[in-house]
């Protein structure tokens, strides 16, 4: 598995005082751990980038301004939800013999047959949590799916890696080769279009819905039946 | 066109839409999003007209998700009638956006042709928007 180092400093800028930090380019974060304490830190905005865009778990050095040095990982990044930008970060910290819980990413390689033949390649699950020791985290699962057919799948229970135990549904598809449903919808999608013209079927349905739920309400909505007068001007 | 299938109530009132999308604001399932800029209403027609746009660009190629639903009814009353009397009948059904909420996804294709894509759908669309990523799609 891959390591990345990285300097951060120990923030002082606690609560609410940390969007401060944000102002000045420099992202707030914690670092955490099964029996260690809870540092919180800041990094770089542009420090920080390399960690959550690689598209390979890695363990990070990470060595602090006040000279000490701790073994994590990358647990989560929370973004503002407008400009993408990340907003905090959470650093596990590793121990050597305990088994730790992480999302590895799956990577597809190669064509697959069924996507030469015309179909449509989907890549379901981007990341599966795994459990495994700190020194067996894979970098990434590999998938190979030249072989893939169309209407063919490869599911969870499909993998296998040493020394790693995957914590998903067995039954989860990862990546599978669907036929080109969609030349079908582009056909229909010019007939769809006149149908646009006539909006009036919505009340139709909520009025069938009505009929049928509230048959009560119809008694009970005399109210009802009164906005007609409406019309009257 | 979109809309629910059963409602408890028929008709709703307006609300407001203040603060941010909360949820449904990354990219879940494919690999690119189509991500609003702005708060607003987006009707069944817009989402169908943009869902149109998406699935012409793109032919046969890739998926396209659409990640907002109109579930909220819209009255209004007829022309040229006095007020009171009531609440109008309902009309259309939109989506209520937040800033941050992904609106489409497309799976399966490049960057070029889902900026191309996105780019035709988002002028089908009343709000400003912005074309993002899955987190860690640069590095595939």
């Amino acid at each position: 598995m891959s390591e990345i180092t990285i300097t951060a400093e120990v923030r002082k800028e606690l609560g609410k005082n940390a969007k401060k930090l944000l102002r000045a380019g420099k992202v707030p974060g914690i670092f955490y751990g099964h029996g260690q304490p809870n540092i919180p830190i800041a990094l770089g905005e542009l420090a920080l980038r390399p960690l959550y865009k690689a598209s390979a778990a890695r363990i990070i050095d990470l060595n602090l301004d006040d000279g000490s040095r701790h073994m994590c990982i990358l647990r989560d990044v929370q973004f503002d939800p407008v400009t993408d930008r990340p907003i905090h970060f959470d650093l596990f910290g590793l121990s050597e013999n305990e088994e730790l819980t992480i999302e590895v990413p799956v990577t597809v390689a190669g064509t697959a047959k069924g996507v030469k033949d015309g179909g449509i390649l989907q890549h379901i699950m981007h990341r599966l949590r795994v459990s495994c020791l700190p020194k067996n985290i894979p970098d990434r699962i590999e998938l190979n799916v030249e072989s893939l057919e169309i209407n063919r799948s490869i599911h969870v229970r499909d993998l296998s890696i040493p020394n790693v135990k995957i914590l998903d549904n067995e039954n989860s598809t990862v990546v599978a080769v669907v036929p080109p449903t969609i030349l079908k919808e582009a056909e229909a999608a010019p007939e769809a279009v006149p149908t646009e013209a006539a909006p009036a079927e919505p009340e139709v349905i909520t009025k069938g819905k009505k009929v049928e739920e509230g048959v009560e309400e119809t008694g009970k909505e005399g109210a009802g039946t009164k906005p007609a007068p409406a019309e009257k001007k | 066109m979109l809309m629910p299938k059963r409602v408890k109530y028929r008709k709703a009132q307006r609300g407001r839409m203040r603060g941010k999308a909360t949820r449904g604001n990354s990219v879940a399932f494919g690999d690119f999003g189509l991500k609003a800029l702005e708060p607003g209403w987006i009707t069944q027609r817009q989402i169908e007209a943009s869902r149109v746009a998406l699935t012409r660009m793109m032919k046969r190629e890739g998926k396209v998700w659409i990640r907002i639903f109109p579930d909220k009814p819209v009255t209004k009353k007829p022309a040229e009638t006095r007020m009171g009397s009531g609440k109008g009948i309902p009309e259309f059904w939109v989506a209520v956006v937040k800033p941050g909420r992904i609106l489409f996804e497309l799976g399966g294709v490049t960057r070029g042709l889902a900026d191309e894509a996105f780019h035709l759908a988002a002028h089908k669309l009343p709000v400003k928007t912005k074309v993002v990523a899955r987190v860690d799609y640069e590095s595939h």
